[in-house]
């Protein structure tokens, strides 16, 4: 079961993840961070978020290997993955589909488009 | 605002200062050149590895430094100081700082080592700064030959066998037979850049470090010793509309930037033309001016004309700009033309005729357009390169010269800017109200005033808000 309204944000870039919890935060939800693909794993099993913000070039496990073994899990394959890159080549798109991911947001971006995506997508996902 | 302000060393220094053994390290400059300020921030950096700095002053009143230094108001207590002077009116008085009762009177310069052995055996760890070590060499001077001989052995016994970190600052640049005792060497250069301070920090050696740079743009601003990194454009990831800066006053507009507010002796006057010269090599790093100037003046909900300079594409200007001003203001209140992709807008110079003027006339009409929609002042940001190529440089000169002279009745601003040693540049220097110079200094991004003429101001930006946030340090 996941907790409807937390969003865990992931990138190996420290300013990135302050600037994305601060306003989400200020959007009125949760966040929980983490900044490896390792930790990224972690947090996601143990604290189960509605949505992740994953960043694809991540230490340790990178971003697609994060969404591909989240999504072929059974218990936490409904968590909608947003992948947040600053990759455009349409390869990499295509290669986010493959392993599942929900969204594609490609950097830089507004702090308003971030939030707005993310609050359409959590919206279609609410019952 | 705060992290800025902090003293800074060079990287390599910094790697040095954290080896796990002991070393000796000699700084050299003439006077004036900030040694003592850097001997002090090596001290303050020991701090972190649980060293325990020690300062021993020949020629420094240890009770002038808190004066001096205010910085260093918060390790001051940790800082043990000595007084090596052998003159007792050096003495500080007693109730200036603590641990200045200190004093250390020797007879010669390898006694003087001896002493500091005795005085540091019950200290596990500790880097010693000897400001100056000129002092303790002329007591080493024997019927006029230097007892260097004597001094090499208890040097090398300090440093390797007792873990000692020896900090050597002299009074003079030239070549020194401690050069080749010391483990690094550091000189401070004070010169002239277009006859304009500049100051560097050369590494002429430093034992075990991979030496990255050999020397370093470097300010003592508020007598801190700031050396400043190759620069780096940072644009963030996440973009954020900033607070806009207010006019400083009704007359002129804030660059977007408090500092660059302060160099300009208000910001941009009403009714300007303002030359930016960008040296060859700067590449993406100019924005970190010139995106500040336009963002602020669209959050001031300002309209903005620019003539893109060859090379960015429209789309790509508007996305950066969106994420700093919002979508509806980039819809209302910008007009972008880049001449190479959208010549249709423009007539061009063609078979030696001269469009020149009335091409113009079709940007005056965008601004005209916007002064009617949010009034004044609108910002025409200028991109030479793209127009230099395209029209006759007579008639763009010509044409320059009668847009500035109608701009002087009205409160629109124009911002120009183009490559350095452009031929247009010298003609235009004389219209302009303002010219300023975006260059490299040792890889590290300055701005100075050619009118007004001003000090070299090295340029640090940060973009861990969300927006770009540009600081000017002044090269003092």
């Amino acid at each position: 079961m996941n907790d409807k309204d937390l969003i865990l944000v992931v990138d190996d870039e420290p300013d990135t993840v302050r600037l994305a919890k601060r306003l989400l935060e200020m959007a009125g939800l949760k966040v929980s961070t983490a900044y490896d693909g390792e930790e990224a794993l972690k947090k996601i099993y143990d604290e189960s978020p509605a949505l992740v913000l994953l960043d694809i070039k991540l230490p340790k496990i990178d971003g697609y290997e994060v969404c591909r073994k989240i999504k072929s899990d059974p218990k936490y394959k409904d968590t909608i993955i947003v992948m947040f890159t600053a990759k455009v080549f349409e390869k990499d798109k295509k290669k986010g589909a493959e392993v599942g991911a929900n969204e594609y947001i490609t950097k830089p971006f507004s702090g308003d488009e971030l939030v707005s995506v993310i609050k359409k997508l959590l919206k279609e996902e609410k019952p | 605002m705060k992290r800025y302000e902090n003293v800074n060393l060079p990287i390599e220094l910094i790697k040095f200062l954290n080896l796990p053994f002991g070393f000796s390290l000699l700084i050299k400059g003439m006077a004036g050149t900030g040694k003592t300020s850097l001997a002090l921030a090596i001290l303050k950096e020991s701090l972190k590895n649980d060293n325990t700095p020690i300062y021993i002053s020949t020629r420094v009143m240890p009770n002038l430094i808190k004066l001096q230094y205010p910085w260093l108001e918060n390790y001051i207590e940790k800082i043990r100081f000595i007084d090596a002077s052998n003159v007792d009116l050096m003495l500080p008085s007693q109730d200036t700082i603590k641990n200045l009762k200190n004093k250390l009177k020797f007879q010669n310069t390898p006694d003087f080592f001896v002493k500091i052995f005795e005085f540091t055996e019950n200290i596990e760890n500790c880097t010693i700064v000897i400001d100056s070590w000129n002092a303790v060499a002329e007591a080493g001077i024997n019927n006029g030959q230097f007892e260097k001989n004597r001094i090499e052995p208890v040097l090398t016994e300090l440093v390797r066998q007792h873990n000692f970190k020896l900090v050597f600052v002299l009074e003079d640049s030239n070549e020194n037979f401690m050069d080749y005792l010391v483990d690094g060497v550091l000189i401070l250069n004070n010169s002239r850049y277009y006859n304009r301070r500049i100051r560097t920090i050369e590494i002429q050696k430093i034992r075990g470090i991979k030496n990255i740079q050999p020397e370093y743009l470097y300010t003592l601003n508020d007598a801190k010793f700031r050396y400043f990194p190759p620069f780096k454009f940072n644009f963030p990831e996440i973009l954020i509309r900033p607070e806009p800066i207010p006019d400083p006053n009704k007359n002129y507009i804030s660059t977007g930037m408090p500092d660059f507010d302060i160099l300009t002796d208000g910001g941009f006057e009403k009714g300007s033309w303002n030359l930016i010269e960008i040296a060859h090599g700067i590449g993406e790093a100019s924005y970190s001016i010139l995106i500040p100037i336009m963002v602020n003046h669209l959050n001031l909900e300002r309209g903005l004309v620019a003539i893109l300079p060859e090379g960015i594409s429209p789309v790509i200007f508007n996305k950066y700009l969106e994420g700093f001003v919002g979508k509806e203001r980039l819809r209302k209140l910008i007009s972008t033309i880049n001449i190479g992709i959208e010549k249709s807008n423009l007539n061009l110079t063609q078979d030696n005729v001269d469009y020149t003027e009335e091409d113009f006339k079709l940007i005056d009409e965008k601004i005209a357009h916007y002064n009617d929609e949010f009034g004044w002042p609108v910002l025409t940001f200028l991109g030479l390169g793209s127009l230099q190529h395209i029209y006759n440089e007579n008639d763009l000169i010509r044409t320059i010269a009668k847009q500035i002279a109608k701009s002087r009745a009205g409160d629109n601003i124009t911002i120009v800017q183009t490559q350095e040693n452009q031929n247009l540049i010298k003609n235009l220097c004389h219209m302009v109200s303002t010219h300023w110079k975006l260059d490299l200094v040792n890889k590290a991004l300055v701005l100075y005033g050619i009118r007004p003429e001003t000090e070299i101001n090295s340029i640090v930006s940060d973009a861990s808000e969300g927006y770009i946030n540009t600081r000017l340090i002044p090269i003092v």
